[in-house]
């Protein structure tokens, strides 16, 4: 450890670091323009200059690239640094006058204009893009060109830079904005999407997934990160103060031993993208319910503002169209998503509490309020015109000087109508969620055409499956909203814990036996049993040592289908109340 | 020897109207080792029960064959009834003579006759059961839940308050699900984040749930009371331990867009193969390649007269270091050009001797002679201007070069001269020299 | 190049001395002829060519023909001198050699035109050291040149070269070297002024296997050539110096960086870095002393600021020459991270002498803090340009009258700069300060690497100030704001000034400017920048003020305040300025005054130079 003192403070600072990282650390604020954590130092700007006042050879020295010192005196906000900073400013400004930061900076110190030859270019030549480029990236793709005052920033030859990964990092580090590096990609640059808001904003690879996300604590796309794709890029190593950051984590097995399973994996949306005529993916302005979800919540994209994806201006006349997917027996789904009435009706609530002077309408086939409180509050929507409600489908919806015609039939007055919109709201089927085929496979329960999961009985036992101790809670079993979600889910948890709550459990005793002097381990037996019951036993006498290895059969996992006693050639398998001298006396009472 | 007893349900008339079931009771009780045979309207019904149960204790019977519905129905029934009076429960079974028999006939006669052959054989096989003892498996108290919406954390929530740990498996690198990203929720109106966040983070707080985020459901083995789950926990790349949340990581994330990874490039792939050719004989001189970016640089620009873009591209591809370094490089330092240069590369000396003795004036009439500024090069391709800050020869001032011919004690006179010499000259002829000062 | 014998052991060395000087000895005469760059451009190759073919054919095989490194006196080149009498003839053409052949070598005469004869006493003079140039120089650094062949190292080993290698290497530990470097106050030939002795040391503490030594030949002040002449006529004295450091200091490696505007140096230092290691006294084990080492030539590429330390170390790593903020310094972490000890050619140079003569011999030469000699390039507006080598504290006046031989075409004296453009001018009041490290500083200028610019009353100070200025901004690497912006913005105020635009603070503006630039820029680039502004600004406001309040360069040398005329009572009619001037500005008979259209001409100047007679007249 190393001492000194800042401000005439006395500070302690781990040898190697920089007098900038020591001030930060002791909570001593030091103005810097070149300088970011993930980048090594240059000391270009001289805008972090502080004095060295004793203990070394006086002057000013950048704080952000001159390492701590036994014994130091610095100042950093001496007369002397004020001065160096106001004149360091001065000259940027008439470098870059339009800078915004430096304008800002120049009048916190008061750099007075200096009549000076003037520049027009953002860029202070700081050089950040080059060291991120090159130091943290790894690509090298901008660099600079020339020296002196004549230096600037570009690609080799100022042509579009093979080797630039369109990353972006240049533009994120620039303090002034100067750079664009659509300017030296050679690809359309691309941003990465954030799912949590359905793709309305963007997000970095290292992210925490939502604001409120439990555990709250950020991952690593390794798909979308450099590191990953180049071996480059280590910023976030680089700055995490914990440490925390290990590229080398694979995939970790871990198994947990239960006596209950509960499956709760729950739905997504049918894309609608399918359906040409709604125009989804092509229109900009028309969305889905999910994406409409996020765009009216306050801790959404807008913060709660609603916009038009378009013109970014509030939408006037909003058109929710039901049953997009769902009860449509060609080409989509068969059954009724449940939801969509109930949130559509909300929805249009939202929306009239967010345009006081907007104008709803909902394309239905029928409304299905069934559920605690439910029909009053769509009756409510209709009754207090939140919404117009127009029995019916819509044929197609295309886009028309700068709105969305939404064509449709009215089948209740019989007539088409055509609805100029500025948002159109699909409500989507919900479908069970990707790859739930395989967790059923895997779980050895069934589903259903669909994917939804079955229950062992429609009526009275909705939450068990076929396979004893798999329970269903929630929306893979089939669409259901939260009251009903949730109510399932302390079924099945009542389920689990009559399960669970005895220490043993008690099967019938029809199963198979071996018969340990006769079985001559040929093991014909472990691949005829579907369950997996049946492996290896090893005999042993007193001593311990192992004397014959002979079939075992699983009490737990037995079902007594009696496959291994008809597959055993030297009869040693019976299943235990359906003993061959049974069956045959059975068979010979037959008489005939 | 086995002493059974049959026992014919007529169901109702489920059975009765197609079976004679007193009959076949009759029938029964001729069998050999049957020593009692009943029938009864209901015989799952208390009085029915009893009838079993008292014809055992009665007769001390062996073994009980109960001819009615299926076993799915009713064998639980019955086996708890016969345990009442101290009969082992396997030495009771069914025959079905209500889904295998009376519901699929209609011949009265020929029914009867099926329902016999049923408990005959039913009787043969009974006679012959063991009494046997259920099993006890254990239990692993504990249950997983699969899926973290709201649906798995309440399931998870609830069987954690009773005591029991749960392990949590989320595909999604946070729990949630949908209801997280709701607005709010009918027909409330309550705001969903508000009423899901306290139970995300009882989630968390609950000492009973373990969570494993980010993972999938790769294996289950086991049967009910004893799964073993095999789970994948995918890397996040972050160590949760040590993580605070702090922020600074995603807040300083280089990456702002998708990554474009540039196609790897073959070397010499573009290169017209005359110029890899010369590049390869400069690069074969050098071992290091780490400190020969300058030497290389001049090389090349000693055998192409410039520093020609294919070979700067050639020598990047060839020694990995970027071609902007090179770039860089090249421009940063005065002795080398990007542009082709001229068949007589002209250097003026404004080093400070040849300053006070008119150095300046001869560059600017060499450059009005010529009709180029400084590191330019006439059309023709005949001369290239180079203003140099100092050639070392100072005692010849003002001093200028040819291609490395020294001129000394020039006046602009003499440069015209100079000039007219070597415009006269053929094209292509002298290149710069590589070697050192010669006589004038 | 036969292969030679490797030289094992000090004896194998001493053996080889007394051949090499046994086979000089065998020669009656020795015609050196001087073959630095400033002959060779007047021609010095033909004469070598010349000689070596008369000699030849008059069968005269017991004379010598010596293709020497610079002699210093660049100004009268080519010289020749005829050892042993040291005959000294200068601006020697091939057309002369028929006429010393007969007179000098054959005969006991002397060719009087090719003497010397000296502009102001107007007396000839017939041997070297009694011409007036070398008459107060003590040569240390320059002891060799002149005297032998730099690509014939037996040659260097004849006049006793690799002597000091032979006696650190077997007789004196590393901290033996050292003590002897400390003890005899050798400073830093590059401008600093360090202690060389404390540098090594400092390099030597450091731990770690690879260490490396650097030698600084990217000599880029304007108007310095003394390190091209070491290493074009003596490069074996660098390396040998350079040896010895490395086994000092501990390296086992060394680069030797030398300015891609050297090419003689480059090649002539290839020669000696060949023929070195042919006799072992580079490579594995140098006599037997376990001690290993080579040297490396990196050719530079144009970059001023490569002077610098770190910049340099970055431009023989491959990239642009910038600076890195210091500490770490290289002494701790140089090249590719590892202790590299950093000296310039004369620096180098001196070494084998400090080693051989003793420490305590070579601290008797110079002032109290300043030992040694120091060769200045004396350039500019005096009679005799060229490399003068002086003991520390010989006065300016000295310099500029003694050996210059004072100013050109008798006009006034204004100033002298040193230091390069890190340097300061320095007043007439002042030509009596002895030169050393100190007493330069004091005064606002520095040694810097040793250009000695001398200025005349045609000289602008402002001029000079903006010249320096625009040198500096065309060779700011532009990393650090200060010297990037600063630097630009003091040029484009100097400019201004110079072009009738001066506004009343813009002389308060520079020094503000330049006090900012001094304290806050990244390398001494920026931190010296601005010397030439604040000391002419200190000694000559008064030019500022008239080119500022009065729109008038008392010089004559501001073209846009400038308006040329002829007089017309001075003018002979010569021609000369009808001659040079670039735009036919001027007309006249012959013999009649001439005449200057004001309307065409560019107040270029070259009649205002060209006039002998200065009738151009300055308004």
């Amino acid at each position: 450890m190393i001492n000194l003192t800042i401000d005439n403070q006395q500070i302690e600072a781990e040898e190697g670091k920089t007098l900038l990282a020591a001030a930060t650390l002791a909570g001593i604020d030091i103005p810097t323009l070149c300088y970011h954590p993930a980048v090594p130092s240059a000391g270009a700007c001289r805008i972090c200059v502080v004095e060295i006042t004793g203990g070394g050879q006086p002057g000013l020295v950048p704080a952000c690239a001159y390492p701590v010192q036994e014994g130091l005196e610095i100042q950093t906000e001496s007369e002397r640094v004020v001065a160096s900073r106001r004149m360091t400013l001065a000259l940027m400004l008439a470098r870059s006058p339009g800078a915004t930061i430096i304008q800002e900076m120049a009048q916190e110190y008061g750099a007075e204009p200096v009549p000076m030859d003037k520049g027009d270019d953002d860029c202070i030549m700081c050089g950040l893009c080059v060291r991120v480029c090159q130091d943290v990236i790894g690509q090298s793709a901008v660099c600079f060109e020339g020296r002196g005052h004549e230096r600037k920033i570009t690609t080799p030859y100022d042509k579009q830079s093979e080797v630039c990964l369109g990353c972006g990092a240049c533009a994120f580090i620039c303090p002034t904005g100067a750079i664009d590096p659509a300017d030296y990609c050679p690809h359309p640059l691309e941003t990465i999407p954030n799912d949590f808001n359905c793709g309305l904003d963007t997000r970095t690879p290292i992210h925490i997934p939502f604001p409120q996300a439990v555990p709250n604590k950020p991952l690593i796309d390794r798909e979308n990160c450099i590191h990953f794709i180049t071996g480059g890029c280590e910023a976030c190593k680089q700055i995490c103060p914990a440490d925390a950051i290990d590229f080398d984590m694979t995939d970790e097995y871990v198994t947990e031993k239960v006596g209950a399973i509960v499956v709760a994996t729950g739905y997504e949306l049918f894309n609608p993208d399918v359906y040409a005529e709604y125009g989804y993916g092509r229109y900009p302005d028309v969305v889905t319910s999910i994406e409409f979800e996020r765009m009216v919540s306050a801790s959404g994209p807008t913060t709660g503002e609603l916009v038009r994806p378009s013109t970014g201006k509030p939408p006037k006349t909003v058109v929710f169209l039901q049953c997009i997917g769902s009860r449509r027996e060609q080409g989509g789904l068969p059954y009724c998503s449940k939801i969509c009435c109930m949130y559509t009706a909300k929805h249009a609530i939202l929306y009239k509490h967010k345009v006081h002077d907007g104008q709803a309408f909902v394309f239905y086939m029928d409304v299905r309020s069934g559920g605690k409180n439910y029909e009053q509050f769509v009756r409510r929507v209709i009754k207090e015109q939140m919404a117009t409600y127009l029995r019916g489908r819509v044929a197609k919806i295309f886009p028309s000087d700068g709105k969305l015609i939404v064509r449709g039939a009215d089948t209740l007055s019989g007539t088409q109508v055509e609805i100029a919109a500025e948002m159109v709201v699909l409500a989507p089927a919900m479908v069970p969620a990707a790859g739930i085929r395989n967790l059923a496979q895997t779980l050895r329960i069934g589903y259903d055409e669909h994917g939804f999961l079955l229950e062992a009985h429609p009526k009275l036992r909705p939450v068990e499956t076929n396979t004893a101790g798999v329970f269903l809670a929630g929306a893979c079993h089939s669409p259901k909203d939260i009251p009903d979600s949730v109510a399932q889910a302390s079924a099945a948890a009542s389920k689990v814990l009559g399960l669970i709550s005895h220490q043993t459990l008690t099967r019938e005793p029809t199963i198979g036996i071996v018969d340990e002097e006769t079985c001559n381990a040929c093991f014909e037996c472990e691949g005829a049993c579907a369950y997996g019951a049946i492996g290896p036993k090893e005999l042993k006498d007193r001593k311990g040592e192992v004397t014959a290895v002979v079939a075992y059969i699983n009490e737990g996992l037995c079902q007594g289908c009696g496959a291994c006693a008809v597959t055993c050639r030297s009869k040693s398998i019976e299943v235990q109340g359906y003993r061959d001298d049974q069956l045959f006396a059975a068979i010979n009472a037959t008489g005939r | 020897m086995a002493r059974m007893g049959v026992f014919i349900c007529w169901c109702g008339s489920n059975i009765a109207e197609t079976v004679d079931c007193e009959s076949v009771a009759q029938y029964a009780s001729t069998l050999p080792g049957v020593v009692v045979g009943r029938s009864y309207k209901y015989m799952c019904s208390d009085p029915g029960q009893r009838l079993i149960t008292d014809a055992i204790k009665e007769h001390n019977l062996s073994g009980v064959v109960v001819a009615s519905c299926s076993p799915r129905m009713h064998e639980p029934t019955f086996r708890q009834a016969v345990a009442t009076v101290g009969m082992n429960p396997y030495m009771l079974e069914m025959a079905n003579i209500r889904e295998h028999c009376s519901w699929v006939h209609t011949n009265r006669a020929e029914a009867t006759e099926k329902a016999k052959d049923l408990v005959r054989v039913l009787v043969e096989k009974v006679k012959r059961n063991v009494p046997l003892a259920d099993i006890e498996v254990p239990v692993t108290q504990r249950a997983m839940v699969i899926g973290a919406g709201i649906a798995g954390i309440q399931a998870a929530l609830d069987v954690a308050a009773a005591g029991f740990e749960v392990a949590l498996v989320e595909r999604q690198p946070s729990i949630g699900g949908y209801m997280s990203m709701l607005d709010e929720t009918f027909p409330t109106l309550d705001c969903s984040q508000c009423i899901l966040t306290p139970r995300m983070v009882e989630i968390m707080q609950s000492k009973n749930i373990t969570l494993h985020s980010f993972s999938e459901v790769e294996q289950v083995e086991g049967y009910v009371g004893n799964f073993e789950v095999s789970i994948r926990k995918k890397p996040r790349s972050v160590d949760m331990e040590k993580c605070t949340g702090c922020g600074d990581c995603w807040n300083n994330c280089m990456a702002r867009n998708k990554i474009i990874a540039p196609s790897p490039v073959l070397p010499g792939e573009h290169t017209p193969p005359e110029v890899a050719e010369k590049v390869d004989a400069i690069l074969a001189t050098y071992t290091d390649p780490s400190g020969m970016v300058i030497g290389a640089l001049q090389d090349v620009q000693r055998e192409f007269n410039y520093l020609h873009p294919d070979a700067l591209v050639y020598l990047s591809e060839k020694s990995e270091i970027p071609l902007a370094r090179l770039y860089s490089v090249a421009s940063f330092y005065n002795a080398f050009s990007l542009e082709p240069r001229g068949d007589n590369i002209i250097r003026t000396c404004l080093g400070t001797a040849c300053h006070l003795r008119g150095g300046g004036r001869i560059a600017d009439a060499i450059s009005r002679e010529l009709g180029i500024g400084d590191g330019e090069t006439t059309k023709d391709m005949k001369f290239t201007l180079e203003r140099v800050n100092c050639l070392g020869a100072c005692a010849l001032a003002p001093v200028v070069t040819v291609n490395n011919k020294y001129y000394g004690k020039m006046t602009i006179g003499k440069m015209m001269d100079v000039l007219e010499e070597r415009a006269g000259q053929d094209a292509g002829q002298p290149q710069e020299q590589p070697q050192e000062a010669t006589a004038v | 190049m036969a292969v030679a014998t490797q030289l094992r052991t000090p004896e194998d060395l001493a053996n080889l001395r007394e051949q090499a000087a046994t086979r000089r000895e065998s020669k009656r005469m020795a015609i050196a002829i001087c073959c630095g760059t400033g002959c060779r451009a007047q021609g010095s190759m033909d004469l070598v060519e010349e000689f070596r073919s008369r000699l030849e054919a008059e069968g005269l095989s017991d004379v010598e023909v010596r293709a020497t490194g610079c002699h210093g006196f660049c100004e009268r080149g080519p010289l020749v001198v005829i050892y042993p009498k040291e005959i000294f003839y200068c601006g020697v053409q091939d057309t002369d050699v028929a006429d010393i052949v007969d007179k000098s070598i054959k005969g006991d005469e002397l060719v009087e035109s090719l003497l010397f004869r000296d502009p102001v006493s107007k007396n000839r003079f017939h041997l070297e050291h009694e011409v007036p140039f070398y008459a107060k120089q003590q040569r240390i650094v320059f002891r060799n040149n002149g005297k032998i062949d730099p690509v014939v190292i037996s040659d260097y080993i004849a006049v006793d070269g690799y002597v000091a290698l032979a006696k650190a290497l077997t007789q004196m530990t590393p901290e033996a070297v050292i003590d002897e470097v400390e003890k005899s106050g050798l400073r830093g030939r590059g401008g600093g002024g360090f202690p060389t002795g404390r540098k090594w040391r400092i390099c030597h503490g450091q731990p770690g296997d690879q260490k490396y030594i650097i030698c600084n030949g990217d000599e880029g002040d304007p108007g310095a050539f003394m390190d091209r002449s070491i290493m074009e006529g003596d490069p074996h004295s660098v390396l040998e110096g350079m040896t010895i450091g490395a086994y000092a200091i501990g390296a086992s490696r060394a680069y030797m960086y030398v300015r891609a505007e050297y090419p003689l140096a480059v090649a002539n230092l290839e020669i000696a870095l060949e023929q070195s290691r042919a006799l072992g006294l580079l490579g594995e084990d140098i006599f037997g002393s376990g001690f290993s080492f080579d040297v490396e030539i990196v050719r530079g590429a144009g970059a001023f600021v490569c002077g610098e330390e770190t910049g340099l170390i970055s431009s023989i790593q491959g990239d642009i020459g910038s600076p890195r903020q210091r500490p770490p310094y290289p002494a701790e972490s140089g090249l590719w991270d590892k202790p590299t000890n950093i000296n310039n050619v004369e620096t180098w140079a001196n070494i084998p002498v400090i080693i051989d003569r003793g420490a305590d011999w070579f601290a008797s030469v110079g002032t109290e803090k300043s030992k040694g000699t120091k060769v200045f390039s004396l350039v500019g507006k005096v009679q005799n340009t060229g490399l003068v080598e002086v003991p520390m504290g010989t006065t300016l006046r000295e310099i500029v009258y003694d050996i210059g031989g004072g100013i050109l075409k008798k006009r006034k004296f204004k100033a002298v700069q040193t230091g390069g453009p890190s340097g300061g001018c320095i007043p007439e009041a002042m030509l009596d300060l002895p030169v050393d490290f100190e007493k330069l500083r004091d005064v606002g200028a520095m040694m810097g690497s040793g250009g000695l610019i001398v200025m005349d009353e045609r000289t602008c100070m402002v001029d000079v100030a903006k010249y320096f200025l625009a040198f500096l901004v065309d060779e700011s690497c532009g990393k650090c704001t200060p010297c990037r912006e600063g630097l630009f913005q003091m040029h484009a105020i100097l400019s201004r000034i110079t072009e009738g635009r001066g506004r009343e603070g813009d002389i308060e503006l520079l020094q503000r400017l330049a006090a900012y630039v001094g304290e806050s820029s990244l390398c001494q680039l920026g931190g010296t920048a601005p010397n030439p502004v604040l000391s002419t600004i200190r000694y000559f406001r008064d030019e500022y003020e008239a080119h500022i309040d009065h729109k008038r360069c008392p010089a004559g040398v501001c073209t846009s305040l400038v308006n040329f005329g002829i007089d017309s009572e001075a003018c002979k009619g010569c021609g000369l300025c009808l001659k040079d001037c670039p735009t036919e500005a001027i007309s006249g008979e012959k013999k009649a005054p001439h005449r200057i259209d004001e309307t065409v001409c560019v107040q270029c100047g070259v009649c205002y130079e060209a006039c002998p007679f200065d009738a151009i007249t300055v308004e």
